[in-house]
């Protein structure tokens, strides 16, 4: 059993945006994951996850594929890069369904820490460690 | 790492260039559908007939509207609609053969199995026949089968005089010789063969199958079918929403499981479908918890003489939901990988989950006798 954490992106330097991108990443391999969108936009701007939750594998990739199948109208196309971004939506209805699947589908995601929220370079490592301990 | 002012620039499409061939099918498959009323699916391994269907007053999709969904999906086709009149090339050709000018040779045919011929004795119907294929042979005239045997070795027991064929024949001109003819002939029975037996074939799905058999009214799949409605779920060939089932083979797995004191089928299926909506009401059905909770209850009753009652499904539903688990999918990946840790390996599925699901209760629950376990591992 591995955890994971399922996240919530905005398009990078987009104010008020409305288009989210939902993807998960095992624990160990968050900074990497963070690291290949940092790589993307470089210096000008810095990627973070918005939200993020942390569950056990098989919770975590259940509600990555719940989301995508309740969103899929608003999905635009299934194209590589395009798939995963749900488009034209207020970021609460995202929330607010990711919220059910905790309460109504029993599917176990823990709200990430404040201090850590939203998860960047500059803090993904203490998250790590936070949660080496906490675990 | 400091944000910069890209923030406050206004972010302008980029992907003007040249289109993909994905979103070159995705928009040919969205103007396709919006002739249509009701949507329905389409995927590169099925388009959803029955749900298209619902858009025709009569229930019949015409020819045409298929093909037009297959070319939005795979492109336009090689050859324009309706531009080839096949019957202008003369393959095949159509007879009823005496079955005294049929023959087989073996070089194209696989042997032939009397059990099989005995299983499609049982079900034969004359005007269910398909026709078998041949090419007829330039040397003895005889028509060699290179599909159909067997409906050939039925129909000769059952009496009859003569064969429906399609056969194709070989070309003997001033380019081939009769030896080189019948060369290439065999060759082409071959491939044909091959490719109608193996490489073309595509086996009818349990979906496909069981909505078939409900849709033309055979009692078992009619019965499996009300079972599934009186539960509030659905039978769907991928399952995706709350109440779906998706797993054929389980779901009847659990209906034939017998209750010894009536004889009666179905029973534990019912249990099963009610207890896993009632614990999980916003979940799709799991096929290995379905089958796995009806072999309990059978199991159970079997031993104890009982039939679990609702107070148990209530209680173990609250163990697997809230004290353990949560949704159904963890229970069952959980109770495999406990059984794994635990041996090993992995054994059968209902036999590792039904064991689980047991041992769990009997860990956990406190008012109920259940049957003993098939295999016995630490569990949650």
């Amino acid at each position: 059993m591995r955890y994971y954490i399922l996240y919530l992106r905005k398009c990078p330097g987009v104010k008020n945006p409305r288009h989210f991108k939902i993807g998960i990443a095992a624990l160990d391999k968050v900074r990497t994951r963070l690291a290949s969108y940092q790589n993307a936009v470089g210096p000008v701007y810095l990627e973070e996850f918005m939200y993020f939750w942390i569950g056990e594998d098989v919770d975590v990739k259940e509600a990555e594929k719940k989301v995508k199948l309740n969103f899929k109208s608003k999905i635009s196309s299934a194209e590589a890069g395009l798939s995963e971004w749900i488009c034209e939506i207020d970021k609460q209805e995202i929330l607010d369904y990711i919220e059910e699947l905790k309460t109504e589908h029993f599917i176990k995601l823990e709200d990430s820490p404040a201090e850590f929220t939203p998860m960047s370079m500059n803090n993904c490592q203490d998250f790590s460690e936070w949660f080496e301990e906490t675990i | 790492m400091a944000k910069s002012n890209v923030m406050a620039l206004a972010v302008v499409p980029t992907m003007k260039t040249k289109v993909s061939k994905t979103k070159q099918k995705e928009q040919r498959i969205k103007n396709f559908l919006n002739n249509y009323a009701i949507s329905f699916d389409m995927e590169d391994a099925y388009i959803d007939l029955r749900t298209m269907a619902q858009n025709y007053p009569t229930g019949i999709i015409p020819s045409k509207d298929i093909t037009d969904g297959i070319n939005a999906v795979l492109g336009a086709p090689s050859m324009p609609r309706l531009s080839v009149d096949p019957r202008k090339l003369n393959i095949p050709e159509f007879a009823w053969i005496a079955m005294d000018d049929i023959g087989i040779n073996p070089i194209f045919q696989r042997d032939i199995a009397p059990n099989h011929v005995a299983k499609i004795e049982v079900i034969f119907q004359a005007d269910m026949i398909i026709v078998p294929c041949a090419i007829k042979d330039p040397v003895t005239g005889k028509f060699l089968l290179w599909d159909g045997n067997h409906t050939r070795q039925v129909c000769e027991r059952m009496g009859w005089t003569h064969l429906p064929v399609w056969f194709t024949e070989a070309v003997i001109d001033d380019e081939h010789s009769l030896e080189e003819a019948t060369k290439i002939l065999i060759l082409k029975a071959g491939k044909s063969f091959l490719t109608i037996n193996k490489t073309g074939k595509r086996p009818c799905g349990n979906y496909d199958a069981h909505m078939i058999s409900v849709e033309c009214g055979d009692n078992e799949a009619v019965t499996v079918q009300r079972i599934v409605d009186a539960n509030n779920c659905q039978v769907k060939r991928a399952s995706t929403k709350e109440g779906d089932i998706s797993h054929i083979e389980h779901l009847y797995g659990a209906y034939d499981l017998v209750q010894a004191s009536s004889g009666i089928k179905g029973i534990y299926l019912s249990r099963s479908l009610k207890f896993h909506r009632d614990t999980w009401p916003k979940e799709e059905v799991r096929g290995i918890m379905m089958l796995a909770m009806a072999r309990l209850y059978q199991q159970t009753e079997m031993q104890t003489g009982k039939l679990l009652p609702p107070a148990f499904d209530t209680e173990f539903g609250d163990i697997l939901k809230k004290k353990l688990y949560g949704q159904s999918e963890k229970v069952h990946i959980r109770l495999k990988e406990q059984f794994e840790s635990h041996f090993g390996s992995l054994g059968a599925h209902p036999v590792v989950v039904t064991s689980g699901l047991v041992l769990t209760y009997l860990k956990h629950g406190t008012k109920f006798k259940l049957a003993q376990p098939e295999a016995t591992y630490p569990v949650k």
